[in-house]
């Protein structure tokens, strides 16, 4: 297998990442509820719409410029050493990306699902199916998450639907009551924690198709959907979203329609097959960026790595409240974003172009 | 890729072998199904839990002959905290309580009056608990509710679930799941309302029923509201879908009104610093009965009248219900406190402290429209 080389088409990988980001959207802990109020909500994505944008400007220059080559290929063919060094924090990013939806995957699972059983086989579990994913490559990801998309989104429509009839404005809050910044807060706690930025500035080059178009889509629609959310949180629910772990999960259960109810076994479905899809291509990135980097070593060994050492951490942080409290922080997810998907790729602008003047001279 | 996709099957089947322990420990006949459960506090500040459960031991085939729902048990054991309590039922049954399939939470007198902070955490903060389990007041104990026998059978935490239920057929009733309690005691005024249950006795045959709604203020039971007031909680709560309302004309007539739709609308503003609450009623019902005119013609002036009359009616009811719960049980169990924090920030930010004497002050203004959908068989004379 082409493990390096093969491409999907925009639809594909924007599903993918749409499927990613929906799992953040869908493992919201409640201090997200605590300070952002339904009106607030109303101007929130416009605030996340606009950072998101500015987040991928470096990213777009580099790309228009260099259509076929990532960030990381840009500085390998200028300076070898840089290169690995750079590619490191890109692995350390996705990695530990990973390890905290599993750690997540396993919070939840844990308290909600399974609350008196160790979750640990289920997680192994999990982790194996996303290294199988990972090993299957790029094309086999895409293509899944195409198909785990036509499940997903109608089940969220689904839950929206079910719960119309348990909305209440009166749970609602008047516009800034606690002021601008908390919303500015939580906009950028949200958009510090998208690691999908990190991922587009890595495979955009695997790309094939109309990518700002499929940016676009994505960016408002994976904003609206969490917009959605919360104000179904926040007006079927009311305080009561802050005592709860996982409030969307809480949501889903309330949902009733016709003879259905309990709609959470639907919302558990979800959130396992975003996070399948969400660690088969955080693995299958640091395993193709460190190939890239150490082609002698096997790629079966990179995947098994990444897998044990996932395993491991995971069951570490996810062990103990507090060791998850500190991992999952979201500045520390703040701080990666911000290297990831701004720094390195402005760094990488200014690098190519000093890079390409020195060349001009010598010739 | 073969070869990697055996190893990959070979892998899982292996972890699921090596837990055949927790799939046994998810046997259903291994746990204690609770249906309900009660709490009460002891004399020496202990909990009383009353659990009615499932009886998982009994076959089908052991259950009495005609039996309208499965065998159950009521265990009542003590602690000193709820958790506690309840963790040892396993210690004399053997069986883990599996109360995620509970219907509904009753509140003894004990823990109504006083205590209602040292309870609520466990039901917010234990996993286990579903969001949507009903809660309700005990008259006296929830013990009390939870053996009382009708016949051979206990009264089924079920049924009682299926009673509250019948608020959407029923303004009558009142219903309060556990994540709205929740979300009105974290409000600002911490008012908020849930059905009151009571045992009765008839020919000697005992029974649990609903007999009101217990009102609460700032987390404690101030005053029961009967069940006829209830409606008019439920319009202010925009929480009636079908229900029957009887009220009078002027010559002493009754009519009964099937309301087959409901819709409360409330709005406020602040005038010459006193906030005027409008609340506005539109409903749609059927005339069903007339009293003492079988067979009467209806003209159109008097479905006029009767439509008039119920609109009055509703309109004074209604104002004198919230006039007497901020007046009488200075609660705010409708969620007006919350319209003024929705609608008027800068006032309610500013008179925080004082709700009170400001819901006391306020002007309430009822509008009620009736529309007169279908009078029966009776015709009309034109």
């Amino acid at each position: 297998m082409e493990y390096a080389k093969c491409k999907i088409s925009a639809f594909q990988f924007f599903m993918m990442l749409f499927l990613s980001r929906m799992l953040t959207t869908v493992t919201y802990l409640s201090s997200y509820t605590k300070d952002v109020r339904l009106s607030d909500i109303l101007v929130q994505p416009v605030f996340r719409i606009t950072m998101g944008i500015l987040i991928m400007l470096p990213v777009y220059y580099v790309y228009k410029k260099h259509s076929d080559k990532n960030v990381l290929d840009l500085v390998r063919e200028r300076n070898t050493k840089l290169s690995k060094i750079l590619s490191i924090i890109y692995v350390i990013t996705f990695f530990y990306f990973t390890v905290v939806t599993i750690a997540r995957l396993d919070l939840f699972a844990g308290t909600v699902v399974f609350p008196e059983t160790d979750v640990d086989y289920m997680l192994t579990f999990v982790i194996i199916f996303c290294c199988y994913g990972a090993f299957l490559g790029f094309e086999a990801l895409g293509r899944t998450s195409v198909l785990t998309a036509v499940l997903v989104i109608p089940a969220i429509v689904f839950i929206f639907v079910a719960l119309m009839g348990k909305v209440d404005l009166l749970n609602s809050t008047p516009i800034f009551y606690n002021g601008v910044m908390p919303v500015v807060k939580t906009a950028i706690d949200s958009v510090g924690q998208t690691v999908e930025y990190a991922i587009i500035a890595i495979a955009l080059p695997r790309v094939n198709g109309k990518v700002k178009k499929g940016f676009f889509i994505w960016l408002i629609a994976q904003t609206l959907i969490m917009a959605v959310m919360v104000f179904f949180t926040m007006t079927v629910m009311g305080n009561y979203a802050g005592t709860q772990l996982f409030p969307f999960h809480t949501l889903a259960s309330l949902a009733e329609f016709a003879m259905f109810d309990r709609l959470d076994a639907i919302f558990t479905g979800v959130w396992i097959m975003c996070a399948f899809i969400k660690g088969s291509l955080l693995i299958f990135l640091q395993v193709s960026i460190l190939r890239k980097e150490f082609p002698r070593i096997k790629t079966t060994y990179f995947l098994v790595a990444s897998g044990v050492l996932t395993i491991i951490s995971g069951f570490i942080i996810a062990g103990g409240i507090q060791r998850f409290n500190i991992v999952d922080s979201s500045i520390i997810k703040i701080i990666l974003t911000f290297i990831t998907a701004i720094l390195i790729p402005l760094f990488v602008l200014v690098f190519c172009r000093k890079e390409g003047e020195k060349c001009a001279v010598r010739q | 890729m073969r070869r990697a996709s055996i190893i990959f099957l070979a892998i899982i089947f292996a972890i699921f072998a090596f837990n055949d322990e927790e799939i046994y420990k998810k046997d259903i006949r291994n746990r204690l199904v609770i249906q309900g459960v009660g709490i009460d506090i002891e004399k020496d500040n202990s909990y009383k839990i009353t659990l009615q459960a499932i009886d998982t031991n009994s076959t089908e085939a052991s259950s009495p002959e005609g039996a309208s729902q499965p065998p159950l048990q009521v265990y009542e054991v003590t602690g000193n905290s709820i958790y506690t309590a309840i963790k040892t039922v396993t210690e004399s049954e053997g069986k883990m309580p599996l109360y995620s399939q509970n219907r509904i939470i009753i509140l003894g007198k004990s823990i109504t009056e006083e205590n209602m902070d040292n309870v609520i955490d466990f039901f917010v903060r234990d996993v286990e608990n579903s969001s949507s389990v009903y809660v309700a007041a005990a008259e006296k104990t929830a013990s009390e509710i939870l053996n009382t026998k009708n016949g051979e059978e206990y009264v089924s935490a079920r049924n009682l679930k299926n009673s509250i239920d019948s608020y959407e057929y029923d303004a009558r009733i009142f219903a309060t799941s556990l994540y709205e309690l929740i979300n009105r005691y974290n409000s600002g005024t911490k008012d908020f309302a849930m059905p009151l249950l009571a045992v009765t006795e008839k020919d000697g045959e005992k029974d649990v029923e609903i007999t009101g709604t217990a009102i609460f203020n700032n987390t404690k039971y101030r005053e029961y509201i009967s069940k006829d007031d209830t409606v008019f909680l439920n319009i202010l709560y925009n929480q009636v879908n079908n229900t029957a309302l009887s009220y009078p004309t002027a010559d002493n007539t009754r009519i009964s009104l099937n309301v087959v739709k409901s819709k409360t609308q409330r709005s406020v503003t602040i005038e010459k610093g006193i906030p005027t609450f409008r609340i506005k009623v539109t409903m749609n019902g059927d005339i069903s009965e007339v009293s003492g005119g079988v067979g009467n013609a209806m003209k159109n002036s008097q479905i006029e009248e009767y439509k008039k009359r119920g609109e009055e009616y509703i309109e004074k009811q209604v104002g004198n219900f919230i006039s007497s719960m901020y007046n009488d049980y200075e609660s705010d169990a409708m969620g007006l406190v919350r319209l003024l924090y929705i609608c008027e920030k800068d006032f309610y930010r500013k008179n925080e402290k004082n709700l009170d004497e400001v819901m006391k002050n306020s002007i309430f203004e009822v509008e009620c429209t009736i529309n007169i959908r279908r009078i029966g068989h009776e015709f009309i004379e034109l």
